[in-house]
């Protein structure tokens, strides 16, 4: 079973996402997050194989969770989740070498 | 304008006023060709060129008429030579008060004491100076009234372009708030549609499935409108510069303000428009201030990525350019955004700025 860590602002985004994830047997949520504060404890805490993470969010963005990561020597393969095509974020996260 | 001509015309009356009646004694005494009539000549003479080149040196040339008008009034005892005691006293207008006032009273004591009967002098001496009072302060205040209304015009001027700068930018903030809002709320709402008709459509099948999949390929259809109307109105929109320039026109009345702008000339990039804007601003008050100019001509073109801004005025000119604080700032801000600047002038022969800037 692949372990997924949801971080995702809208609440409406993230239960749809649920609710398509939920459709494959082989996916288990473990965790979710709706701000970058919160996305570093439970990811900490749960340890997931992957972490599904929007870009922009309040008190702590996609970014500054990532590095924040980082500095903690915390490292998980991360799929960026945008709902435009916000280019400069994508390129941040890609220099982050994350 | 009218007033300067009619002044000019006042000027000339003024010295065939004066010298009629005095040639006309001559004649009549036959002592035309005395050499003190001669004197009398060269003197009156010296004083109109004196009067011609005011503006060169001017407290030197003044003293000079100073000098020539007690001799005058000297040679030539009566009539009206007293008159060029309040010519030169209109002439002194600029100077201040404790400078002036010393200066009036000694020529009209030179003048009453070397040209009047000893009785007569003091009564004498008091009405040239009243005379000279009024000629130097209605100059005085003529020229006050003069710094007021270029005060204002400047004014006028630095208000109007800040209003078009201040429109020109909450029109851009306007715009990207509702860029913001449409990505944020119709975005994330279109993201979730799209996200649970993709569990809808794994849940079904047959027909049922075919309607989702249509109202999936609308939602990505609506999404992609969307991103298109976010990003447009992202964009920089070209700001066009001619309503900005016209109202300036409106509000400066001298120099009158003519203006020629190739049509449709339009900057895409709003620090450029508010640099170009700038540039305008300052040759407008320049010309205000220091030209004395009726006439200003300002032009702009774009050719090959550069926009150009020419003016020229015809105002008084210098043979000396002098960047004061208002130019340097303007061939700062231009040096900063990679264009040139270039002022040319000659006395006489008015002031002429070229700006060229990167489009």
């Amino acid at each position: 079973v692949i372990r997924v860590c949801l971080v995702e602002d809208q609440t409406i985004v993230r239960q749809g996402l649920r609710s398509l994830l939920g459709l494959n047997p082989d996916i288990a949520i473990v965790a979710e997050a709706s701000d970058g504060e919160e996305a570093v404890e439970v990811i900490e805490r749960e340890k997931p194989d992957v972490i599904l993470l929007d870009l922009r969010m309040p008190r702590l963005d996609g970014l500054g969770v990532l590095q924040r990561l980082r500095e903690r020597g915390t490292s998980c393969p991360t799929l960026i989740l945008t709902t435009f095509d916000d280019d400069t974020m994508l390129f941040e996260a890609r220099a982050s070498s994350l | 304008m009218l007033e300067e001509r009619g002044l000019d015309f006042t000027a000339y009356l003024t010295w065939i006023v004066i010298a009629i009646p005095t040639v006309m004694w001559q004649l009549r005494d036959h002592t035309l060709t005395s050499p003190r009539t001669l004197v009398w000549m060269a003197c009156y003479v010296a004083f109109i060129i004196c009067f011609f080149l005011h503006g060169r040196h001017r407290v030197s040339i003044v003293a000079a008429q100073s000098v020539l008008a007690v001799v005058c009034c000297f040679l030539e005892p009566g009539g009206f030579q007293p008159v060029l005691l309040v010519i030169v006293a209109a002439q002194l207008a600029a100077q201040t008060l404790t400078i002036a006032i010393p200066w009036l009273l000694l020529q009209t004591i030179a003048v009453a004491f070397s040209s009047v009967k000893p009785g007569a002098a003091l009564p004498v001496l008091l009405g040239f100076f009243g005379f000279e009072l009024f000629g130097f302060f209605a100059v005085r205040i003529a020229i006050k009234e003069e710094r007021a209304r270029q005060q204002l015009a400047e004014a006028n001027a630095e208000l109007r372009v800040a209003t078009e700068l201040l429109e020109m930018n909450s029109r851009t903030a306007e715009r990207l708030r509702i860029a913001r809002d449409l990505h944020d709320l119709l975005g994330h709402h279109l993201a979730a549609l799209s996200i649970n008709l993709e569990v809808a459509r794994h849940l079904t099948d047959g027909e049922a499935r075919d309607q989702v999949e249509k109202s999936q390929a609308v939602t990505k259809l609506l999404l992609s409108d969307v991103r298109d109307v976010v990003s447009r109105l992202r964009e920089d929109e070209p700001i066009d510069l001619t309503a900005a320039l016209r109202s300036l026109g409106d509000v400066i009345q001298k120099p009158s303000l003519h203006l020629e702008l190739e049509s449709g000339l339009a900057l895409k990039d709003p620090a450029m428009a508010q640099i170009a804007l700038r540039a305008v601003q300052e040759i407008v008050t320049n010309s205000v201030r220091h030209s004395g100019a009726r006439n200003l001509w300002l032009k702009l073109t774009s050719s090959a990525g550069t926009l150009s801004i020419e003016s020229r005025d015809d105002g008084c000119g210098t043979d000396d350019v002098r960047f004061g604080n208002g130019l340097r700032g303007m061939r700062e801000r231009v040096e900063e955004a990679r264009g040139s600047m270039e002022v040319s002038s000659m006395r006489g022969a008015g002031f002429a700025v070229g700006v060229r800037l990167p489009l």
